[in-house]
């Protein structure tokens, strides 16, 4: 029996086997029985023969027995006998040649005995033809001639050899009868006891292996309880638990759907002053723009007086040149003047007069020169100034530039500013949409938080329904244990 | 020519702190400087040649004469006689055409005479500056010209 049978398959070939024994030991004996009832109705049959051998040798002798009285006396109602056996002995013969049908010596016998009995019954009719037609005496005659015992001798003979045949087969059937009779009563005896002995063998290793197998599957459910046992307990605890928190997330929520109502009353006060913001902005940077404006006119008079002053100095440069040909003159003038001075000398007296008219041209040639000097060295301040007012000029005018470039980053800022103050007004009217929709999506939170607490109670009492029915279930199997262990026992 | 003891006419020009006199007979004319071209070999005062009124002159710079190092600003050159040679004289400036009283003029102490320059003849003051004396013949020794090219066919044609 193999452990990997179930329960099911093993009780399924507990009663198999012994069904499969019992059937074979019901056929058996159903075809025993059948042997046995066919034998004994050979053994009627072959009875039944012999009974037919013998009437039929009765019915022979009451036709001898007429013919002897009807011959004797003559008188008619002594052929009674001899009609009711001539009616028998040809009944009887046909009755034989049915039952003997089967049996083939039989039937060969019972071929040579017809001839004899015709020759036999025609002896008979000839002898009371004889007698009532001829007398006493030729039947007599016929009698004592005739042949008739030797037939009957024969006929008898016949009729012992079949008998003999018959009991001899009687016999053996009866012998036949007998032992199959024992041999149907010893297959039963033992057939039935070896039944016995499986069905038992098969019963205990059964009931060895479901009480091991449901043992331990108990043993399984016992654990399987304890632990279910335990969950539903720490599942109770978690349903506490869990009512509490919802509890407290109630209460928590309800706080923030108030603080997201502040929330949104405080961005609602943001838009507002968003949108001031954004119209003192707009106002600054109107100024600034007036500003930058009046510094570009600045800036337009700074490029001109940059551009007088560089004219003055170009003009200045043009004197210079102009001087230094009044000086190259006057340098010109010197040296003629030496030269004729020195001339006037080498002319001795009378180029004394010449001489003094040289030295006249001379100083006024230097006095020319000294004149050139100061007209250039006022050129030269003339021109430093201009520099310097040029240089100073275009620093202003860098500074007014700078001051642009600082009125234009502020006009930057200040759009920047309504920029930003928009999109902050836009953020504000989001957060206050959000916080709204916020507000609604708490409150649905706090009433699922509420239905949550609700089915953590329903939670809690299943969960202790659950432990009661877990130690139920725990007893119930420590009883199925104690039933399996008493049940093992005993066996 | 020189007359040692009477009033003389003399150029005034002046090199480094030096105010000169050279005699107004000895100078033949005063001009701008033209462009000199160097000689290899040439004295330390000689700054070279230039070509004035289609001749070939030695051009010599009077602050080197009188001891100066680097050469100073020529704002004019004095084209002077020496003996028959020509020469030109690269000087600061040209202060001008004096008359001036020989006599009055201090003879130099020995000491100093000996210190000085050799062709300083006599030395000096006018106007409480020194004033030197210069003898344009005594500039440029006959040797020194001979060397210099050019100065060949000047002295060929002074000895002949």
């Amino acid at each position: 029996m193999g452990k990997s049978w179930t329960v099911g398959q093993q009780i399924a070939a507990g009663f198999l086997l012994p069904l499969l024994i019992l059937i074979a030991l019901g056929t058996f004996s159903y075809r025993s029985t059948q042997r046995l009832l066919a034998t004994s109705e050979s053994v009627t049959h072959a009875h039944e023969e012999l009974t037919g051998l013998s009437s039929f040798l009765a019915s022979l002798d009451e036709t001898e027995t007429g013919k002897r009285g009807y011959v004797i006396t003559g008188r008619e109602d002594f052929l009674q006998p001899y009609h009711t056996g001539k009616r028998g002995v040809t009944a009887e013969l046909r009755q034989l040649e049915e039952l003997f049908g089967a049996d083939a010596d039989q039937k060969e016998r019972i071929v040579q005995l017809r001839p004899l009995v015709e020759e036999r019954l025609r002896e008979i009719d000839e002898t009371i033809e004889a007698r009532r037609i001829r007398g006493f005496d030729a039947a007599l005659k016929l009698v004592v001639e005739g042949n008739g015992p030797k037939v009957m001798e024969q006929i008898r003979r016949i009729v012992t050899d079949m008998k003999t045949h018959e009991q001899k087969l009687l016999t053996e059937r009866n012998s036949e009868a007998k032992q199959a009779a024992m041999w149907l009563s010893q297959i039963l005896l033992f057939g039935t006891l070896v039944a016995v002995v499986i069905v038992a063998g098969v019963g205990m290793l059964v009931t060895r292996g479901l009480g091991a197998r449901i043992g331990a599957a108990v043993q399984h459910i016992r654990s399987a309880a304890a632990e279910l046992e335990a969950a539903a307990t720490q599942q109770v605890k978690g349903a506490k638990g869990q009512v509490s928190a919802a509890t407290e997330v109630s209460t928590t929520v309800r706080e923030l759907v108030t603080t997201s109502r502040q929330i949104s009353d405080s961005a609602q006060r943001v838009t507002q002053v968003a949108s001031e913001t954004a119209l003192a902005a707009r106002g600054g940077n109107q100024t600034v723009e007036g500003a930058q404006e009046a510094i570009e006119v600045v800036r337009r008079q700074v490029d001109q007086i940059v551009a007088h002053m560089l004219d003055l100095g170009r003009k200045s440069q043009e004197i210079g040149g102009i001087l230094d040909i009044v000086s190259e003159l006057s340098e010109q003038t010197n040296i003629l003047a030496i030269n004729a001075t020195i001339e006037a000398v080498a002319a001795g007296e009378t180029g004394r007069r010449f001489g003094v008219v040289a030295g006249e041209i001379r100083k006024l040639a230097d006095r020319v020169g000294g004149s050139a000097k100061e007209i250039r060295r006022l050129i030269e301040e003339i021109r430093a100034a201009a520099n310097t007012t040029v240089m100073a000029t275009e620093d202003g005018a860098k500074a007014v530039e700078a001051g642009t470039r600082r009125f234009g980053d502020v006009a930057q800022s200040f759009r920047r500013i309504v920029e930003y103050v928009g999109s902050t007004a836009e953020a504000s009217r989001e957060i206050e949409l959000s916080t709204k929709q916020q507000t609604s999506a708490m409150e649905q939170v706090a009433s699922a938080i509420a239905d949550v607490a609700q089915t953590a109670r329903e939670s809690e009492s299943g969960s202790s329904q659950t432990l009661n029915t877990a130690s139920q279930l725990s007893g119930l199997s420590g009883d199925l244990v104690r039933l399996i262990r008493r049940e093992e026992l005993p066996a | 020519m020189w007359d040692p003891t009477g009033r003389r006419t003399v150029l005034l020009v002046r090199a480094r702190s030096w105010v000169c006199a050279l005699p107004a007979s000895s100078v033949i004319e005063t001009m701008r400087p033209l462009s000199i071209d160097p000689v290899a070999n040439a004295p330390r005062f000689v700054v070279g040649l230039s070509v004035i009124r289609g001749e070939v002159v030695p051009v010599v710079s009077l602050s080197s004469v009188l001891g100066g190092g680097a050469r100073e600003e020529a704002r004019r050159l004095v084209l002077v006689r020496a003996g028959e040679r020509r020469m030109g004289l690269l000087v600061e400036d040209v202060v001008g055409v004096e008359e001036l009283d020989l006599a009055r003029l201090e003879a130099l102490p020995p000491l100093l005479g000996e210190a000085l320059p050799a062709e300083v003849e006599r030395l000096g003051s006018l106007d409480g500056q020194a004033l030197a004396v210069l003898d344009a013949a005594r500039l440029l020794p006959q040797a020194t010209f001979a060397s210099l090219p050019g100065g060949d066919s000047l002295a060929a044609a002074a000895s002949k």
